[in-house]
């Protein structure tokens, strides 16, 4: 009966959790014809044809994501594919002149943009934050993105709506899919337009067209450009009359013109090619988080029970989870044609998987449950951070020049890789802090939970409340808010030395460290981190409190699960701990403090990834120092990655010492590892995406 | 060695002050003291901008190598007192031991690193046009293949010029000549050998010439960090002197009567101008952490007079204001205004010059400066109008004379002379090209002439009439003078009136000045304007206030940095766009004499400096003598000589950006016999003697110079040595002696079964011998 309740109650929250993911507004009607015409086209070899973009070769399939991406916010247009919608634009641009179809992401730079049309246009730009290319034309606009173009820290802003305005205006020429006939594999290759001036002039007499500027692209013959020009004419006038018959016929003589035009071993290959529309048609695997998802749960579950079918369930998960996450970041690296650490998304999605495969393989071989649980919830938190927060949504990118070396790639794999150690010792520290103190002190534990809810309930409503209406540049600064948050900050610093010098209870200090936490993301002035922020903050205390709760409260096993079971006690699990832990003291031996048998287990299943971690980030931070000096001259820099890189590391060595030092070693262990953790998030998304530095590209 | 069951030190740690050093807390506290400070001046640039410290400053000050220096004594003594030198051990004896000679490999590596850049310009042929100056109109790559072609039909046709071969001296470092071949229009090509900085080749009729260019060996590079002054009488050889202590970041000057203003126009006003803290209203001297001063005061050898920097501002644009100054070495007459309106509070400066090209400011009611002569001079100037457009005509023969006003297509018989004049545009602002008139303006009527024997166009400049031009019959301009002198004529607009700052020689030495207004209904007014005392002006739409400020004879031109606003900086490198204010003191014979000027960053002081001139009265008899003074880096001797060849440059899909560059040089080190070819790369550097040399910064269009970075690397072995023993130690730590505890336990634990099972079979002996005994009643 309670397994049965236990498992409806994980449906409920799977299904919960998938209809709210497939939740759509749909922001312009769409365009009957063209969805009528898509439903009858075999875009099978059309979506291989190999486009010029972005500094390397993608198919058309890929262009079209990314360009409507980079546009509308949507791979897509409503009701269409990315491949019928690009067509559609092309083709039908002058139909959507009044259609809001340029999105604008920044709530603020939206309420800045909405002030320059009537009530109706602006309440529709600021909730929905599209504009069409007529309203991004208006004169207020224009000159709110120069004024945003003029300031070093709005430019960004300004240079995504100028993006998307760019790509709305010349995505025709920007499909590059005619090959240059260059030796040269770097050659520009051109848009079918183009080889319009390759026409011969009686042609192009009779026609009536203009010879185009920039003269005929060198190498192509009037055959082949007569051939070429027809058949994009013939497939726009096609798509025009919505005549499915004709656009299918030169799609289709397209895809196969293209290839033969490329100097021989030129063209992209085809294998290469199907992979990459193979993967984005998967989505880029990132949906992987949902199967991680329920493996967490499954794995929760375990960890509370230690029952056979939720273990089954969670490795299961876990593996069915990690198998997935794989064939995504390999099929990445077949199609990048290197091992894909170039970039934040990459950088995530590979790192978490090995983090997954440590904590597979450490449950295999130790059983600890901890190591399911963070598997589980590493895949789930890379996986879905990658689908939804990092920018640029994983688009396939070329390295960057300076990225492109043998040692980097060791330096960088093995730094992400422990830092998706780090994160998988993270949350072993959560589980022993969230036992330890359930064990320790349940009321307190439980209170502690709410407070950071209740917090996080209030800060939801303030990213609502206080941003709204400021706008970058606009009558109310972000500084009246951030001053508030500094003045809130220096008061708090005051109020939690003096609760921790009078050594006040759990909840004050929690309340005191939570408003601290609060205070510094409102004081950041940014309503995404601070609603992001907020939204944690409610879910991970309802879930404490929760689980506090219901392990005090809960069924006999739970309460069995938890039991303290002392070191050496007839009976009790045996607590010898496995030679990959280390040599350091542990808590076994203390009688003063006598915990739960497996709060031992998780610490020492916690010094096993931080032994880990320890060699591996110092590896890492070397081979990096190494390939810095003998790319650079110079092996350190001082760099803010570098050194908040070198600040990780040290708080473990800060750890590994502090346990010769203190009485209550799993405890100290386990906050300073989510402290370390903490400084990997810093280092790598805070530092990355905020201070200059020499990584500013990682 | 391995086998001590005490550590070597033990004894020791009876102390007290020992027993604090090597407490585990205390390392503890010193990493934590170590990540603070790291994470304070990584994180937050601002506070490093406050202090003025660079990260290498930061990450290389006394504190924070004080702070690590004091952990390796912590570890040390830790080490030698309190771990035992067992085989067990090994891990962390390795790791201790490791950290001891990273930290020293460090100390000695950022002590001693010097890191800058030189760069290499790539021999070239350029293609001048003696037309303009002899100026280049093209340059192409020295390397054989090369080509560059244009059309131009005025010299012949299709000019097309191809490298051939090029010749390099017995040592292959330096281009002696190039052999091209040129063909111009149809005639037949020509091969051509060009010299290296020989005479130019000419082609085309002369009209075009070729040269062969090259540069001289870079024996320097240049500090990134770090700020000179160069110097050097006009034509002599440089000399330096450092600018350590230079600030970095904020704006930091002295007091001189004037705040520094952005191009938006609002005041910049100093930083900080010297390293104290106020605290509770409390000045607290923190000169002894920040590594900045102001004024920062330099002796120059040999020259005659020393320098204090004054000033210092980050961010300049590259627009400047400029300030002009009595002390000039020719007569420059010059007057300063300001003009506000009664009781407001906005004004406006302007200095204006004899010069024309900078005696007018162009406000709606023009104001210009005039040095007159005489009376008469001042009599034709301030004639009352006619009207809003005037227009003066003369003819000689037969005589005849008129002054009218005039408007946009009016044609304007000239009685029985046979003249006809039409007024066919009447311009407000007319751009002057003359030598000498460069960038002046005026407004200018275009008169159309027809005269009894000829028909023509005049431009009448108002300001310059005798600069007037016509245009014939066959649209030729005639620039040498009138095409037909018969006729004189003289333009004036009134219409937003004009105002007039006259004076004379005499004038400018009182400091008075007779400002005159003309208005649009022709009538004229006049004042006499003397120093600072405020003189009312109404003007057509506002009552002005003219205040004279200053009258000059001798100005001379500085100018004053304008800043960039505030919210379009980026934080990147902000010497590079800095300037400094310098006071030039005289020294000796000099003594007394002073000078300010603001000197503009220069990446290079031997590519594209921007020379301050400073004139000192040292020549002969008290002559004028120029120096010039170059704000730049400080330089360090490469020990070489490097010769630039040829960037390379490759592009990712689509050529719009690079993938890798690559410089092929040649060096020969400092008492070295060949010279070797060297080349570095995209993640590939180049070592000569003390200096490794990078790839850091290439020329736009992919050839003509490439910078390279140059660093000392003092220290790096003891540094590796140390990561590899910390790596090795904390294997060993983590990974072997866990396997030594379980043995040694293992063979503990049979060591006590064995005495166990022993004291249980000496006890059963025992118990058997008891019990066999016999019983002693």
């Amino acid at each position: 009966m309670k397994r049965c309740i236990m498992r409806t109650g994980m449906m409920v929250i799977i299904t919960g959790v998938l209809l709210t993911g497939c939740r759509q507004e749909l922001p312009l009607p769409p365009s009957e014809t063209a969805i009528a015409l898509d439903g009858q086209l075999d875009w099978s070899r059309a979506r291989l044809i190999a486009v010029q973009d972005g500094e390397r070769y993608k198919t058309l399939d890929s262009f079209a994501r990314e360009a409507f991406s980079e546009m509308y916010g949507k791979e897509h247009l409503p009701g269409l594919s990315p491949l019928a919608s690009v067509f559609e634009w092309v083709f039908n641009k002058d139909k959507y002149v009044h259609e809001p179809v340029i999105r604008v992401k920044e709530a603020a730079v939206r309420h800045a943009f909405a002030k320059h049309f009537p009530a109706a246009e602006r309440e529709y730009i600021r909730e929905k934050g599209y504009l069409t290319p007529r309203q991004i034309m208006n004169q207020g606009v224009r000159a709110h993105i120069e004024e945003l173009g003029s300031s070093a820290i709005t430019i960004r802003s300004a240079n995504r709506v100028r993006q998307a305005e760019f790509i709305a205006g010349m995505m025709e020429q920007l499909m590059l899919v005619v090959p240059a006939k260059e030796e040269a594999l770097d050659a520009p290759w051109h848009s079918p337009k183009e080889l319009i001036a390759n026409l011969p002039e009686d042609l192009l007499r009779e026609a009536g067209v203009e010879a185009q500027r920039g003269g005929p692209i060198p190498g192509y013959t009037a055959r082949e450009a007569v051939d070429l020009t027809v058949t994009w004419a013939s497939l726009r006038q096609g798509w025009q009359k919505g005549d499915a018959e004709a656009v299918q016929e030169n799609l289709d003589k397209l895809a196969g013109l293209l290839p033969g035009l490329a100097p021989a071993g030129h063209y992209p290959g085809e294998s290469q090619r199907a992979a990459e529309a193979h993967y984005y048609a998967m989505g880029k695997l990132t949906w992987g988080w949902l199967v991680y998802f329920v493996g967490a749960i499954a794995s929760i579950w375990l960890l509370a029970t230690g029952w056979k079918t939720p273990r089954v369930v969670a490795m299961l998960f876990l593996i069915v989870g990690l198998l997935l996450h794989a064939y995504g970041v390999s099929l990445r690296w077949y199609i990048l044609g290197r091992i894909p650490v170039a970039n934040m998304f990459e950088a995530v999605t590979g790192a978490a998987w090995a983090g997954v495969c440590i904590a597979l393989l450490l449950e295999l071989i130790y059983k600890t449950r901890v190591f399911a649980l963070a598997g589980n919830v590493t895949g789930f938190s890379a996986l879905i951070v990658a689908q939804y927060i990092i920018p640029g949504g994983g688009t396939l990118t070329s390295i960057r020049a300076i990225l492109d070396d043998v040692m980097l790639r060791i330096h960088t794999t093995l730094i992400i890789f422990s830092y998706a150690f780090i994160f998988v010792a993270a949350v072993i520290a959560l589980v022993y802090l969230f036992g330890y103190y359930r064990h320790r002190y349940p009321r307190q534990s439980t209170l502690s939970g709410v407070v950071v809810a209740l917090l996080g309930t209030v800060l939801i409503g303030v990213s609502f409340g206080a941003f709204k209406g400021v706008a970058v540049g606009g009558p109310q600064p972000l500084w009246q808010v951030q001053l508030f948050g500094w003045l809130l900050c220096g008061t708090l610093i005051l109020a939690i030395a003096s609760l921790v010098w009078t050594r006040a209870s759990g909840e004050s200090i929690t309340w005191a460290a939570a408003l601290l936490v609060a205070a510094f993301a409102v004081g950041l002035g940014h309503q995404g981190f601070l609603f992001g922020l907020a939204s944690s903050m409610l879910i991970g205390g309802l879930a404490w409190a929760g689980a506090t709760a219901v392990g005090r409260l809960g069924p006999g096993q739970l309460q069995r699960g938890f039991a303290v079971v002392p070191a050496g006690a007839e009976g009790a699990l045996p607590l010898q701990r496995p030679i990959m832990a280390g040599g350091a003291p542990g808590d076994e031996g203390r009688k003063d403090e006598p915990l739960p048998g497996w709060l031992h287990t998780t610490d020492w299943s916690h010094l096993i990834i931080l032994n880990l971690v320890f060699v591996m980030l110092f590896v890492g931070i070397i081979l990096g120092a190494v390939w810095a000096d003998y790319s650079w001259g110079r092996p350190w820099g001082w760099d803010p990655k570098e050194v908040f890189a070198m600040n990780t590391w040290i708080i473990y060595a800060i750890l590994i010492h502090t346990r010769f030092i203190v009485k209550r070693r799993g405890l100290w262990t386990a906050w300073l590892s989510v402290a370390g953790c903490l400084m990997m998030v810093f280092n790598w998304c805070f530092v990355n995406f905020y201070i200059v530095g020499l990584h500013s590209y990682a | 060695m391995f086998s001590s069951s005490r550590p070597p030190l033990a004894d020791w740690y009876s102390n007290p002050i020992i027993r604090f050093l090597a407490s585990i807390r205390l390392g503890v506290f010193l990493m934590f003291v170590a990540l603070v400070y790291a994470s304070v001046l990584s994180a937050l640039p601002w506070v490093r901008a406050y202090l003025e410290m660079t990260e290498m400053q930061a990450f290389g000050h006394w504190l924070f190598v004080s702070a690590i220096l004091l952990l390796c004594v912590s570890v040390t003594l830790a080490t030698l007192t309190r771990i035992r030198f067992t085989v067990k051990n090994l891990g962390v004896l390795t790791v201790h031991t490791g950290i001891l000679v990273l930290c020293i490999g460090s100390v000695v590596y950022f002590g001693t690193k010097i890191e800058g850049d030189v760069t290499l310009r790539s021999p070239r042929i350029q293609v001048l046009s003696t037309a303009n100056a002899g100026r280049p109109v093209a340059e192409l790559l020295a390397e054989p293949g090369q080509s560059w072609t244009t059309n131009a039909p005025m010299l012949g046709g299709a000019i097309a010029v191809r490298i051939n071969d090029l010749t390099y001296d017995d040592n292959n470092q330096r281009l002696t000549q190039a052999k091209v071949v040129t063909r111009i229009g149809d005639a037949p090509a020509k091969e051509r050998i060009l010299i290296a900085d020989g005479a130019d080749i000419p082609i085309a009729d002369g009209r075009i010439a070729l040269r062969l260019r090259t540069y001289p060996a870079e024996t320097r590079f240049f500090d990134r960090e770090h700020a000179a002054l160069f110097y050097r009488p006009a034509g002599r050889d440089w000399q330096y002197v450092d600018l350590i202590g230079l600030p970095y970041f904020r704006e930091r000057y002295l007091d001189e009567g004037y705040q520094l203003r952005d191009t938006a126009g609002v005041a910049i006003p100093t930083k900080r101008t010297s390293p104290t803290i106020r605290v509770a209203g409390v000045s607290v001297p923190t000169g002894w952490f920040e590594p900045w001063r102001m004024p920062l005061p330099r002796t120059l050898d040999e020259a005659p007079f020393d320098v204090v920097v004054t000033g210092y501002v980050p961010y300049t644009s590259t627009r400047a204001i400029e300030h002009y100054s009595e002390g000039g070495g020719t007569l420059n007459p010059a007057v300063r205004f300001r003009l506000r309106v009664p009781g407001g509070e906005e004004q406006t400066e302007r200095t204006l010059l004899a010069d024309p090209r900078r005696a007018l400011a162009p406000f709606k009611t023009p104001f210009e400066f005039r040095l007159i002569e005489d009376d008469a001079q001042r009599s034709t100037l301030l004639r009352p109008g006619v009207g809003a457009h005037e227009l003066h005509i003369k003819l000689v023969d037969p005589p005849f004379e008129q002054t009218l006003a005039i408007t946009a297509g009016q044609e304007i018989p000239l009685g029985d002379t046979g003249y006809t004049l039409t007024v066919s545009q009447l311009l407000p602002s007319w751009p002057m090209m003359s030598p000498g008139f460069e960038n002046a303006d005026s407004p200018a009527a275009m008169i159309d002439v027809v005269a009894p024997d000829k028909k023509y166009s005049r431009t009448v400049i108002q300001r310059f009439p005798s600069l007037s031009q016509d245009i014939d019959e066959q649209g030729v301009r005639h620039r040498e003078g009138p095409y037909d002198p018969n006729l004189t004529l003289h333009y004036r607009s009134l219409g937003n009136g004009w105002v007039y700052l006259l004076a004379t020689a005499d004038d400018l030495e009182a400091g008075r000045i007779t400002l005159a207004q003309l208005r649009a209904d022709g009538t004229v007014s006049q004042e006499l304007a003397a120093l600072d005392q405020p003189v009312g002006l109404p003007i057509p739409g506002v009552d002005l206030e003219f205040a004279l400020l200053e009258t000059l004879t001798h100005a001379r031109r500085t100018q004053v940095p304008l800043l960039e606003p505030v919210d379009q900086r980026e934080n990147t490198s902000p010497h590079q766009r800095s300037a400094v204010r310098l006071k030039f003191t005289g020294k000796g014979e000099l003594a007394g004499w002073e000078d300010n000027q603001w000197a503009f960053f220069s990446v290079y002081p031997h590519i594209d400096a921007m020379p301050v001139q400073v004139e000192t009265p040292t020549g002969p008899g008290g002559a004028l003598e120029r120096w010039e003074v170059v704000y730049s880096r400080l330089p360090h001797d490469l020990g070489a000589e490097l010769w630039g060849r040829k960037l390379g440059v490759t592009y990712f899909p689509g050529r719009r950006t690079v993938s890798a560059w690559r410089s092929d040089f040649v060096a020969l080190a400092e008492g070295g016999e060949r010279p070797e070819s060297a080349v570095v790369e995209t993640n590939g550097t180049y070592s000569l003697g003390r200096w490794t040399y990078f790839q850091s910064g290439a020329a736009k269009d992919d050839w003509s110079f490439t910078t390279l970075g140059v660093g000392n690397r003092r220290g790096i072995w003891p540094m590796v040595l140390g990561c590899v023993l910390i790596t090795l130690g904390c294997l060993y730590a983590f990974y072997v002696k866990p396997f030594i505890q379980q043995a040694q336990l293992a063979a503990a634990q049979e060591k006590a079964a064995e005495a166990k099972r022993r004291r249980e079979a000496e006890a059963e002996v025992v118990a058997a011998r008891t019990s066999s005994a016999p019983l002693e009643v």
